[in-house]
């Protein structure tokens, strides 16, 4: 016999809003919220899976949530570099984000809405690819205010409040190349780096294992100079920080970067992010550190979760 | 004749999307033979009337109404499988676009959606090539827009800077669509793999244009839904359809549309399919 649907067809649904007598029915099934991670539940996805911690470090009007947003918005016309877009804890965060960036605004110049001073957020993606283990990574990125980076830079209490460097693996330290460009500006823009990273690794914050990045942001600024002077600057401020800092980090390395460059020849939109989304997956300060995680959780990741809770007297019984 | 399990499917798409539309061709196909289709109708049974009128509606070229926000209707079908030569029983919940749009919104389900999804094999998602939001940044439009007059004319709230709010509604709709198929993967209930076809309607429209194929046309025009489906196929099994429903539109077409056998308006197009007036060859996929 064939089984009779479970309502009448056609029928509409009861309300939900009047439950018999004898159950009691949610009025709503909560789900995820998608906005920005707090550390709570940023520690809770790190715990459940291996992730990767992006500490993206800078002063105020840097770029440092325009460099985040337009990894989601670059996901959002294509693969980056032959990595796949995997899931989003936070879809709804980075589209908040992107808003000024788009016409939806009716902004005639793009913008990034600024990130308040306050508790750290965390944004998530997990991407996919076929070099990376189980194909998948996931990828958290603080989002903090950059008056917190200017404390912390002044400050070892305060810069030992920042509790993620601790567990960084990679640290986003990025200077504003619009700054760059103004002779006045440039020497304190290096000075006022340099003193932030020193400040995070003199107070035993940031690992020796950690991987530094310095990304000279808006690059574009220096490309549309077409000076060489600038770019003789940037060459002499990479061997000051490679003679303070090589010997105290995981690895150092400077990468121009312009996440949304004003129309200048040769700079995409974009620019820079494959090559940094490609180190990331590629390879990690952990390899070159004592494996702290028993095999078996290994490779326990976003969607893997769901393959495990489901697929686990499976795999048991291979 | 073999009689199977119920076969419960959700259908999923935001609003005006083709879902009704598609509910009302199917529900003709099955109770007619002016094609061949692998699914027949077996027998009435329960109350038919939504499904009666819709199909009523579409039969005589009229659009069908779309679904009132905020009714949860189900519908089913008791269809007889030609080839396998067994009873199939399939159930679909016919809900509003707007009651999906709210889940990306106020982010929650319904209980009764809750349910149903609990209980489903799979599902249909509908995709509007007509009607869709895509992620235009101010620097690559800016120049056409400033060239058209058209930059800055919409009267939505705004902020001290005079930009428009953000609302969640205008996000691109491949963001929405697979903030929905998380939604669903993430229930603690969910057993992989989910089979999911998805359905880009008014297919009839882009066949107008350059020659494209339905999963071409979702990689070209939604790469982050496409990535996301690629990078998840242990979560979802999924196929990409083009179906025209309706076969074209009505007030442009009505007359050469007239012309043909009712049924011979509907239109799928995609990997696997054999008869590109078959409806039932999506629901087949979704029962293999």
């Amino acid at each position: 016999m064939t089984t009779p649907p479970q309502v009448p067809p056609s029928a509409p649904v009861p309300s939900l809003s009047q439950p018999s007598a004898a159950t009691t029915v949610p009025d709503v099934i909560d789900l995820p919220s998608g906005n920005e991670l707090d550390a709570s539940a940023a520690a809770e996805l790190q715990g459940a899976q291996q992730t990767r911690l992006i500490v993206v470090a800078g002063p105020v009007g840097a770029g440092k949530t325009t460099l985040i947003t337009t990894l989601h918005d670059l996901f959002q016309t294509g693969k980056i570099g032959g990595y796949a877009f995997s899931w989003s804890r936070t879809l709804p965060a980075f589209e908040r984000r992107c808003h000024l960036s788009r016409i939806a605004s009716e902004r005639s110049v793009p913008d990034t809405e600024r990130t308040k001073f306050g508790d750290v957020r965390y944004l998530h993606i997990q991407i996919s690819g076929p070099e990376l283990p189980d194909n998948l990574l996931d990828l958290l990125f603080t989002d903090v205010s950059g008056e917190s980076f200017e404390l912390a830079r002044d400050s070892i209490a305060e810069c030992q409040r920042l509790h993620f460097l601790k567990v960084a693996d990679d640290f986003l330290l990025l200077i504003d190349c619009e700054k760059i460009i103004d002779r006045k500006k440039r020497n304190q823009v290096i000075h006022d780096a340099t003193l932030l990273l020193r400040s995070c690794l003199d107070s035993g914050m940031l690992g020796a294992s950690c991987f530094v990045d310095v990304l000279w942001t808006k690059y574009d600024f220096v490309a549309a100079a077409g000076n060489g002077e600038h770019a003789s600057f940037l060459e002499k401020a990479t061997q000051e920080f490679q003679k303070q800092f090589s010997s105290r980090v995981g690895k150092l390395s400077f990468r121009r970067v312009a996440a949304r460059p004003a129309d200048v020849d040769g700079l995409e939109f974009g620019y820079g992010l494959p090559e940094l989304l490609q180190e990331w997956a590629t390879e990690s300060p952990r390899d070159r550190t004592m494996d702290l995680l028993p095999d078996e959780e290994l490779g326990s990741r976003e969607s893997e979760k769901f393959l495990q809770r489901h697929f686990s007297s499976e795999s048991d019984s291979k | 004749m073999t009689e199977s399990a119920l076969n419960q499917f959700v259908m999923i798409g935001l609003p005006a999307t083709g879902k009704t539309s598609f509910l009302a061709a199917l529900w003709y196909l099955v109770q007619h033979g002016e094609v061949e289709h692998r699914l027949a109708l077996e027998r009435m049974e329960g109350d038919s009337k939504h499904l009666n009128q819709i199909s009523s509606l579409w039969a005589s070229f009229e659009v069908v109404p779309r679904t009132s926000t905020g009714i949860e209707r189900t519908v089913s079908m008791v269809l007889n499988d030609t080839v396998k030569q067994k009873t199939i029983t399939l159930t679909f919940p016919d809900l509003s676009g707007e009651s999906f749009m709210s889940q990306w919104i106020d982010r929650h389900f319904t209980p009764s959606y809750d349910e149903f999804l609990k209980d489903s094999v799979g599902g249909v998602l509908f995709i509007s090539p007509l009607n869709y939001h895509k992620p235009v940044r101010i620097a690559s439009a800016m120049p056409l827009l400033k060239e058209m007059g058209e930059a800055g004319q919409s009267d939505g709230a705004k902020d001290d800077e005079g930009s428009i709010l953000w609302d969640p509604t205008q996000a691109p709709t491949q963001v929405q669509l697979v903030e929905l198929l998380q939604f669903i993967a993430g229930r603690e209930y969910f057993k992989p793999p989910f089979r999911l076809a998805l359905v880009i309607s008014a297919w009839d429209e882009l066949l107008k244009g350059a020659k494209t194929s339905p999963a071409k046309w979702l990689a070209d025009e939604m790469p982050f839904l496409a990535q996301f489906l690629e990078s998840n196929r242990r979560l979802f099994d999924f196929n990409v359809y083009g179906v025209s429903a309706q076969g074209g539109d009505y007030n442009k077409g009505g007359d050469e549309l007239a012309g043909l056998t009712a049924s011979e308006r509907i239109l799928i197009e995609g990997d696997g399919v054999t008869n590109a007036h078959d409806l039932t060859e999506l629901l087949t996929w979704l029962m293999r």
